[in-house]
């Protein structure tokens, strides 16, 4: 169990999951399925899956604040290690690939506990506010909702952290998160290229599905498993849930192999490496 | 001596990493939606054309047409601004180098030159590619089209209803390509506001990771936009981007937005006057 | 030029750092400064340099108070433990950042001094890649660039090999015979012994001596 800034790991979680069930559960007439509840949660509106006006798309930014928190905060985890003369620690773990999968179990751990108690926290809030009933669609679905982001935000975390460990942890932040938001612009890319380049990309909805973002909304996929698929009302048949959750997974381990490569070769000649003395 | 080590304050802070990752940036968009708005609009007639300023990358009007690049500035503006000059106070207690210039300068006259520098240099940043846009579609595109990307009519009461409510309306009325100009200053000095606020804050609270700096500014600026989800059309706008872009048609209050900035201000001030009585360990 | 302490006392987190100091000094001098870690020698030199100030007593140069009519002694040179350069900008980078805030010297004054110190001012290398030495090298060049009327100058000779040790000797030498006022805490008894006009011993925060 990951004993950093467990305590932040609860608030965040909780605090993030409240806060979007009540500006983003809402359904009509007073009672919603757990499936439409998860689908509003990752962008949905209402019955209506996501679409790419700007309004929805800094709605759906909005959706993810608590995973940034949870990024700026645990993004120092493997980090600050670093910091705090590394020379004297590094010299006491020869072996610091096995100490940084070590670490990496822990974050994940933590990412997924985190996703946890978020949709768990924007659950439960939703069944005291409203009726909240369960349909077997929705429990596939929250496999599907806790799995994926779950797997998201470890990577995105330990992508942070990496960078951070060659730059410094205003720069690891700002990279990754500034990347997330340009994939999360690139929602809007094959219209784009329909506009200026006379390009139709056939299926639509083809790009996104190796947008990684683009994961993260439930209500673009579909399934082959039939009372999943028909819990969600997907615009195009080119997502899949399970293509999105093998895209998540490959992320996560060439984010985390290529971590082991960079810990292992990276030269312990700063002391701190926040200040790069 | 205090404008003097203001100056060379600016000078080094516009000269860091920091400072020139965002300016940068900025650019990029910024170049990225004149190519965009060049290849999007030739050929047009100038009767069908959209006035130069609303396609800027400031304007809000854009959110009606193609508004790729403004959603990417609205997502990243809370992260940028703190990159120019939010850092410089942290940092140099981090290396000791407060040490150095505190003992040439004074604690308050130090911590005050810093707080004017990053004021003037995310100023700085947050402004001269914007104003570069201006002159670019200056040269780009007619300066007498007029439409508007709502493709309202200029008799239309919608359209009069929507300029009335962006700031300066009388301004953008009589002189529209002042309007964009006084408009890109105006968001450019609150980002100089905000950029100075981090840097004030860190100047109170002693961090170890600079990655925290980017809580203040990033959670107040998401806590605005949080704060107006589900409120009614007609209601006084609260969030950041419709107060600070240019040609919001969106109802707001010239006011609220002058008292955030103005306590903002206000209470970065009071932090490092506060924190220059304090002893340098 | 005096300078004078009086009364001067200090606590930090509930712990008397200086207690009941009074000293009287004058420019054209070396005044040694001697006690064991953690005996005040470093605080004191943070509130002569107005980094900290007194809960009690006055420090004043030529009559005028400290943090009454100044809030930093109007011409110092400092070098503290702890104290850093940006480490992406070179030597000479650094040492006209820090000369530009006050403009009291130029460009060549600066290079002259990185010489002095026996340092190339035209290294390219960032202060980031200098040895421990290099970098003590360099804080003694920004401490005596601008021709300080008071130095307070905390283990100079630290991380400094036999050659090096000898220069910053002979710069503190010049810089008495120059007219400065400077104040030397060192471990090494041979500094102090060599250079000091005058020795004081620094215990839990009061100073005693004044041995010739």
């Amino acid at each position: 169990m990951i004993r950093y800034r467990l305590r932040m790991l609860f608030l965040t979680g909780v605090l993030g999951g409240i806060s979007l069930s009540v500006l983003y559960i809402n359904p009509y007439g007073g009672e919603i399925s757990l499936s439409e509840a998860l689908l509003q949660l990752s962008g949905s509106r209402g019955d209506f899956p996501m679409g790419f006006a700007m309004t929805e798309m800094v709605s759906f930014s909005l959706r993810l604040l608590p995973a940034y928190l949870f990024e700026l905060f645990f993004g120092i985890m493997l980090y600050r290690h670093f910091c705090t003369a590394s020379i004297y620690i590094f010299s006491r773990y020869p072996k610091r690939v096995r100490w940084y999968f070590r670490e990496c179990l822990a974050l994940g751990g933590g990412a997924l506990l985190f996703q946890v108690l978020l949709v768990g926290a924007a659950l439960v809030t939703a069944a005291l506010r409203y009726r909240l009933y369960i349909d077997a669609g929705g429990l596939l679905l929250g496999l599907y909702a806790l799995a994926i982001p779950a797997l998201w935000t470890y990577g995105a975390t330990l992508a942070v952290n990496l960078v951070a460990v060659k730059a410094g942890s205003s720069a690891g932040f700002g990279v990754v998160a500034g990347f997330q938001t340009v994939c999360i612009v690139l929602f809007g890319l094959e219209d784009t290229l329909r506009r200026y380049a006379d390009m139709v990309i056939e299926p639509e909805g083809k790009l996104l599905r190796f947008n990684p973002m683009a994961s993260l909304v439930m209500g673009w996929h579909t399934s082959g498993i039939e009372v999943l698929d028909r819990a969600v009302y997907a615009p195009y048949r080119t997502m899949d849930f399970n293509h999105s959750l093998a895209l998540c997974l490959a992320l996560c381990l060439g984010i985390l192999l290529a971590g082991a490569w960079i810990i292992q070769r990276h030269e312990l000649l700063k002391a701190d490496s926040e200040t790069g003395v | 001596m205090f404008f003097r080590s203001t100056l060379t304050q600016i000078s080094f802070l516009l000269r860091r990493k920091g400072a020139l990752a965002a300016f940068y940036i900025l650019l990029f968009m910024v170049l990225s939606n004149f190519i965009g708005n060049v290849l999007a609009f030739q050929g047009l007639d100038v009767i069908q054309m959209y006035h130069p300023m609303k396609i800027l990358l400031l304007s809000y009007n854009r959110i009606n047409y193609n508004a790729d690049m403004t959603i990417l500035l609205t997502q990243l503006f809370p992260i940028l601004v703190t990159c120019p000059a939010g850092f410089a106070l942290a940092k140099e207690y981090q290396l000791g180098t407060d040490i150095m210039i505190v003992s040439r300068l004074g604690q308050r006259r130090y911590r005050m030159s810093k707080l004017l520098a990053a004021f003037v240099t995310t100023f700085v940043v947050f402004t001269v590619p914007f104003m570069l846009e201006i002159f670019l579609n200056c040269i780009s595109f007619p300066l007498n089209a007029a439409g508007d990307l709502t493709n309202w009519g200029y008799y239309d009461s919608a359209y009069r209803t929507a300029v009335g409510n962006y700031y300066m309306w009388r301004l953008f009325v009589r002189a529209p390509y002042l309007y964009a100009v006084a408009g890109t200053l105006l968001f450019g000095f609150a980002a100089g506001i905000f950029g100075a606020f981090t840097m004030a804050l860190s100047s109170l609270i002693k961090i170890k990771y600079n990655v925290f700096l980017f809580l203040p500014v990033f959670a107040l600026l998401n806590l605005s936009v949080i704060l107006s989800v589900g409120n009614p059309a007609n209601m006084v706008s609260l969030r950041w981007d419709e107060n600070l872009l240019l040609f919001s048609e969106v109802p707001k209050n010239g006011w609220i937005l002058a008292t955030v900035l103005f306590v903002m201000a206000a209470s970065s001030v009071g932090m490092v006057w506060k924190s220059g009585g304090k002893d340098c360990l | 030029m005096e300078l004078l302490v009086e009364n001067a006392n200090k606590t930090i987190r509930g712990r008397r750092i200086l207690c009941d100091v009074n000293l009287e000094l004058s420019g054209g001098n070396i005044y040694g400064f001697i006690g064991r870690n953690g005996s005040g020698k470093t605080m004191l030199f943070r509130a002569l340099s107005g980094l900290i100030r007194l809960d009690s007593g006055t420090i004043s140069l030529d009559g005028r108070v400290l943090h009454r009519d100044f809030s930093v002694l109007p011409s110092l040179g400092l070098i503290l433990e702890n104290a850093g350069l940006y480490p992406g900008l070179t030597g000479l980078e650094n040492l006209k950042y820090l000369a530009k805030l006050t403009r009291r010297v130029g460009t060549e004054e600066i290079r002259d001094a990185i010489r002095r110190v026996g340092l190339d001012p035209d290294d390219k290398r960032t202060y980031g890649k200098y040895s421990l030495g290099m970098k003590q090298r360099l804080a003694i060049a920004q401490a005596v660039m601008e021709s300080p009327d008071v130095l307070l100058l905390d283990e100079p000779t630290n991380a400094l090999d036999e050659s090096g040790v000898e220069d910053i000797r002979r710069i503190i030498t010049e810089e008495r015979d120059r007219g400065a006022l400077i104040l030397l805490a060192s471990h090494n008894k041979e500094d102090i012994r060599v250079l000091s006009d005058y020795v004081f011993r620094i215990e839990k925060g009061s100073v005693s001596g004044a041995e010739v």
